[in-house]
């Protein structure tokens, strides 16, 4: 989603960096984002998730480089207008107004007409769930149910391209949920932005992503290519040492081999080894070969380990956005 | 989106916002409160007044068209607000004298209080920047003006059901103090937008804005008009009422030009830096 732009892309991040003093937030910074993906923005705090965002979202200007919104610098208010919704991390919403009221106003600032401004408005309170807050003060909503309504504003008037900073920050598991719901029924819609550090979420949710460190873009693609789901596979096992000899033909015991020598003899294996420290079996495979995907990877290690009567806690196809995170962002 | 639309929606917002707010009844209460005493300590006053210096109501007229030519520098302007409802006149000085404090405490959080707590954001994705600010001018413009507007209603009342005037006479001069009133209002507004749109945080936007009016208080009214150092003068918006409630035509043009210059300068240098500025 992320590594070619082949295909139409929806947001262009060029060389951006942004100074705030003498403190580079963000540092040359490229990226682009597919139309109709969702994008994650991962990093650890201080990453500049947020400020990349900003500036996405036009609340901050960058010191240099540029940036475009299908198109447009994010800016140009009337070019954009109705096409880009934002959910901002720390926005609060505006404690004296109805929910309804403040609702229709920005409905109404989105372009949409007196009359239809109020169905709009109500349509995008239903999406979250929020039918019985229209009268209620946004001073007065939890924590949960502003967050939903922040989410509503972002969402009014089925916009092109969707930022939402956090989106699930502080909520309960349950509403957490429920938000992850709504952002995957926006799949395909629109084009989201999801900024995060929830990273099993993005995981979940996202089609490509960004992983930001102190500023610098660590990497970017599509999930698969980020947690390298085409090129390797993580067996939970204990550890195999050498263990006692398997035939991979029961016809043709001579053929009895060690686990990892077996493993490490597969046509498609390139690599095979066991990572004490997280109790992993890693097992590279070259994806170039015709048949050779994850799957067929997992069938025969698989078969080999279950010869042996090898306790196995799990399997998973790369090494996981967390772990990746780990690794790119770990640095002194 | 037309820009005017864009403004007239941000400001129609921002109006209801205020008038609903708990600061805005509270200061909604004060100056009515404020009119009303003076509408009833006032009538004792002239009373009083009169008898100790033992003068007839012709003679009273000459004492105030006197007292109003000097104060207004015209004595064409002092034998016309003579004829006015006494307690009018009043309102209009009080009223003059109150608006800088009005505008302070009602829109020194206008923008500042929308920066700290970053609902701005909600808005500059959907209006442009210098409609949203020039929309938080109108609407504190609009809230000081309606606020004037009520005080004014009530004294017309009160000088209509006491027969002190007649209601035709009440409500011209009531009508002409009020709008008056308008472009001097409108000035404050303007400085304090500005002022208010320079600090996220609504503490500062309040000293400041208080310490911005002192100094031109200071400055064109303590220096400029009392020490007659004529240009400085120009800086106090208090001291156009004198020029716009003028006889000479080219003296209230002068004081109206001068309000609009605030206006337009304080609402084009503010806006210029919203603008560019982060949020």
């Amino acid at each position: 989603m992320a590594t070619t732009e082949s295909s139409e892309v929806a947001i262009r991040v060029r060389g951006v960096t942004k100074t705030f003093g003498l403190k580079n937030a963000v540092d040359d910074l490229s990226l682009f984002v597919t139309t109709g993906s969702v994008f994650g923005l991962i990093g650890p705090n201080g990453a500049g998730k947020t400020t990349t965002f900003s500036m996405m979202a036009g609340y901050l200007k960058p010191s240099q480089g540029s940036l475009e919104v299908l198109g447009f610098a994010p800016n140009q208010v009337e070019a954009l207008r109705g096409k880009l919704g934002v959910l901002p991390q720390d926005a609060l919403l505006p404690a004296n107004d109805r929910v309804g009221e403040f609702l229709v106003d920005m409905a109404r600032l989105q372009g949409i007409s007196s009359n239809d401004a109020t169905k709009c408005a109500r349509d995008a309170i239903e999406e979250v769930d929020g039918q019985t807050w229209w009268g209620v003060r946004c001073g007065a909503l939890s924590h949960g149910m502003a967050k939903r309504v922040q989410l509503a504003q972002a969402l009014l008037g089925d916009p092109k391209v969707v930022l939402l900073d956090e989106p699930t920050a502080g909520l309960d598991p349950r509403i957490a949920y429920e938000v992850r719901q709504i952002i995957k029924g926006r799949k395909g819609r629109c084009t989201l932005v999801v900024s995060s550090h929830n990273l099993s979420e993005l995981e979940e949710v996202c089609d490509a992503a960004a992983i930001l460190d102190r500023g610098r873009l660590m990497a970017s693609g599509t999930m698969s290519e980020l947690t390298a789901a085409t090129e390797e596979v993580r067996f939970k096992v204990p550890p195999l040492g050498q263990g006692p000899a398997v035939s991979l033909s029961p016809a043709d015991p001579a053929a009895a081999k060690a686990p990892m020598t077996a493993i490490r003899e597969l046509p498609m294996v390139t690599i095979a080894e066991y990572d004490d420290e997280r109790g992993e079996l890693i097992v590279h495979f070259d994806r170039t070969k015709p048949d050779v995907d994850a799957e067929t990877v997992i069938g025969a290690v698989l078969w080999i380990l279950v010869q042996q009567r090898i306790r196995i806690s799990g399997v998973t196809k790369g090494r996981g956005l967390e772990q990746r995170v780990m690794d790119l962002t770990d640095q002194p | 989106m037309n820009p005017l639309v864009e403004t007239w929606l941000v400001a129609a917002r921002d109006c209801r916002k205020n008038v609903r707010s708990v600061k805005g009844i509270v200061m909604a209460g004060i100056s009515l409160l404020g009119a009303l005493a003076c509408t009833f300590k006032l009538p004792k006053f002239e009373e009083a007044m009169a008898q100790m210096r033992d003068l007839g109501p012709e003679q009273m007229h000459a004492v105030k068209a006197q007292a109003f030519g000097k104060i207004y520098g015209d004595e064409l302007t002092g034998e016309a607000l003579a004829n006015a409802p006494i307690k009018l006149v009043f309102l209009f000085f009080i009223a003059v004298w109150l608006v800088p404090l009005l505008v302070m405490i009602i829109g020194f959080d206008g923008i500042s209080s929308d920066l700290q707590y970053r609902s701005v954001r909600y808005w500059t994705i959907r209006s442009r920047r210098a409609s949203y600010y020039v929309g938080k001018f109108f609407a504190l413009w609009a809230v000081i003006g309606l606020l004037t507007l009520v005080m004014q209603l009530m004294i017309w009342g009160i000088t209509i059901a006491r027969v002190e005037a007649t209601p035709l006479e009440t409500i011209t001069w009531g009508l002409r103090f009020w709008v008056t009133s308008l472009p001097i209002t409108g000035a404050w507004c303007g400085i304090a937008t500005l002022t208010s749109s320079l600090f996220r945080t609504p503490m500062l936007s309040l000293l400041a804005t208080g310490a911005t009016f002192f100094l031109l208080f200071f400055l064109g009214l303590v220096i400029g008009k009392w020490g007659n150092v004529t240009w400085l003068s120009y800086l106090y918006p208090n001291n156009f009422d004198a020029w716009i409630m003028s006889s000479k035509n080219e003296r209230v043009f002068e004081g109206l030009g001068v309000c609009f210059a605030f206006i337009l300068a304080t609402c084009g240098i503010g806006s210029g830096i919203f603008i560019q500025r982060d949020v």
